[in-house]
């Protein structure tokens, strides 16, 4: 893994958003940074994959334990939506992606700092736009890069399987939120949807038939199907949330994903497999309280306090040697909270990445790099493009 | 490990896309009244980089209205609006 420099193309805006990507510039910064790649070398991305493959097997394991011990009350969820859950999971509903973001040090396994496995966006910038950029800059070079495939087949899938109309929601006035979604629907209408059977709706539009009792779009038609990028953590507490129990529609990232997407996961998954060698490899270790963490790890142990609930690196803190040497600020500082042991990010001259693993429909397709001069990745730090140099 | 091929997109890249992204339901009815004062039934529009047309953010479609009651709308949103930040992770 190698960090390079290259010099951006001329009107290289012009060129991403001719692809889709508006927001390129956040705060008159690169967010998409073609001034930077990383290249990797095969057996490296080979490794990523396998961390992605494990981590995936650990989490299905992870919701059937939380299923089979009853332990939604870690995950905030309350007691009239756990029937809902568990009907999505035991009735295989499918995942359409998720996002497993990585710490990789050199000659270590990744680890995996947390799993976005029910809004994830960087999508775009990792299926479209950086293999763009790779056919432009290094036509003859390869990128770990299928996810555009997958999501084709995933979409086909859905079809094959009888849906014959997906609508895709994002809220209103979020570029980014609003992109992916449009670039999921133009996946979707390639794979036989068709440019009117995928249709978008705000989430806000989202109507609720009170004599139908069905949620409906704009039109009046039911919800038979809907991708949504918005958070079953909030859903389930908003004011349409109970009808949810009723209502026929079927969503998309299923209900189930609402447990994998709660930082909880990281202290269940150390609680689970921290003592297996081999798939600890992949993890942190993890807890539910600085108590349990400082009684495992010592006393002056590092850690990485997390919201169980937090987004885009929100209400975040970073304590090494007891004092605390990073800090987010952000609406979720209420926790509860997770804590994490501190696993220092690589660092390339005042540089850290971190490593977004995707994984549509169960498959390890792709990769997207965020990188800060921060230790901790928020929601502008800065995509950069990689290449696999052999 | 697979590798990405080809990509075709379709309806990325156009300008009336992202100018959905703060349309309301208002302006979608108001659209719908200027379309049927146009004679059809949904607005298109094309892009020169890409061969296909899409309709803008709302939804648009010849699909008969049901007569039942009309729902009831907004019952989703307001935690993300609430916290002022995007959605995705």
């Amino acid at each position: 893994m190698k960090r390079n420099l290259l010099a951006p193309r001329d009107h290289w805006q012009q060129i991403v958003e001719k692809q889709g990507l508006y927001f390129h510039t956040i705060d008159g910064m690169p967010y998409w940074d073609e001034s930077v790649y990383y290249s990797f070398e095969a057996g490296e991305l080979d490794a990523l994959e396998q961390a992605t493959y494990a981590c995936n097997d650990m989490c299905l394991a992870a919701v059937q334990h939380v299923i089979d011990h009853q332990l939604f009350d870690r995950f905030l969820i309350t007691p009239e939506f756990v029937d809902f859950i568990i009907k999505s999971w035991q009735t295989e509903e499918l995942s359409i992606y998720g996002r497993f973001d990585f710490c990789w040090q050199p000659s270590q396994p990744p680890k995996l700092l947390e799993y976005n496995a029910d809004t994830p966006t960087a999508l775009l910038e990792a299926s479209v736009i950086q293999w763009f950029w790779l056919k432009d800059r290094f036509p003859a070079m390869s990128q770990f890069n299928s996810i555009h495939e997958r999501l084709l087949e995933v979409f086909q899938i859905l079809r094959g399987q009888g849906l014959p109309r997906l609508h895709f929601a994002a809220m209103k006035g979020h570029l980014e939120d609003y992109m992916t979604v449009q670039y999921l629907r133009d996946v979707a209408a390639q794979a036989g949807y068709g440019e009117m059977g995928a249709t978008y709706l705000n989430i806000e539009d989202i109507g609720w038939n009170e004599r139908r009792r069905t949620y409906t779009d704009l039109q009046e038609r039911s919800l038979s199907a809907i991708f949504k990028l918005y958070p079953w953590e909030w859903m389930i507490r908003e004011q349409f949330g109970p009808h949810l129990l009723e209502g026929q529609t079927r969503w998309f990232e299923p209900a189930w994903k609402v447990l994998l997407s709660n930082k909880s996961l990281l202290a269940l998954l150390w609680q689970m497999f921290g003592a297996d060698p081999e798939k600890s490899a992949y993890l942190l270790p993890a807890f539910w309280s600085e108590e349990e963490l400082k009684q495992r790890l010592g006393p002056s142990a590092d850690f990485v306090k997390k919201p169980i609930l937090s987004r885009e690196g929100c209400n975040i803190t970073a304590v090494e040697g007891g004092r605390v040497v990073a800090e987010t600020g952000g609406p979720y500082g209420a926790g509860p909270f997770v804590w994490q042991q501190l696993h220092r990010l690589p660092d390339f001259g005042g540089h850290f990445p971190v490593l977004g693993s995707w994984l549509v429909n169960g498959w390890a397709c792709g990769m997207g790099i965020r990188e800060d001069t921060m230790p901790i990745t928020g929601n502008s730090s800065r995509f950069v493009p990689h290449v696999l140099a052999k | 490990m697979k590798l990405t091929q080809t990509i075709h997109l379709s309806l990325l890249g156009s300008a009336l896309v992202v100018a959905g992204c703060s349309r309301t339901e208002g302006d979608d009815k108001k659209d719908d009244d200027k379309d049927k004062g146009r004679g059809h039934g949904h607005s298109t529009y094309t892009h020169a980089w890409f061969p296909r047309y899409y309709g803008g953010s709302g939804v648009r479609s010849t699909t008969p209205i049901p007569s039942s009651p009309a729902s009831s709308r907004g019952g989703f949103g307001s935690t993300g609006h609430a916290t002022a930040g995007p959605a995705g992770t």
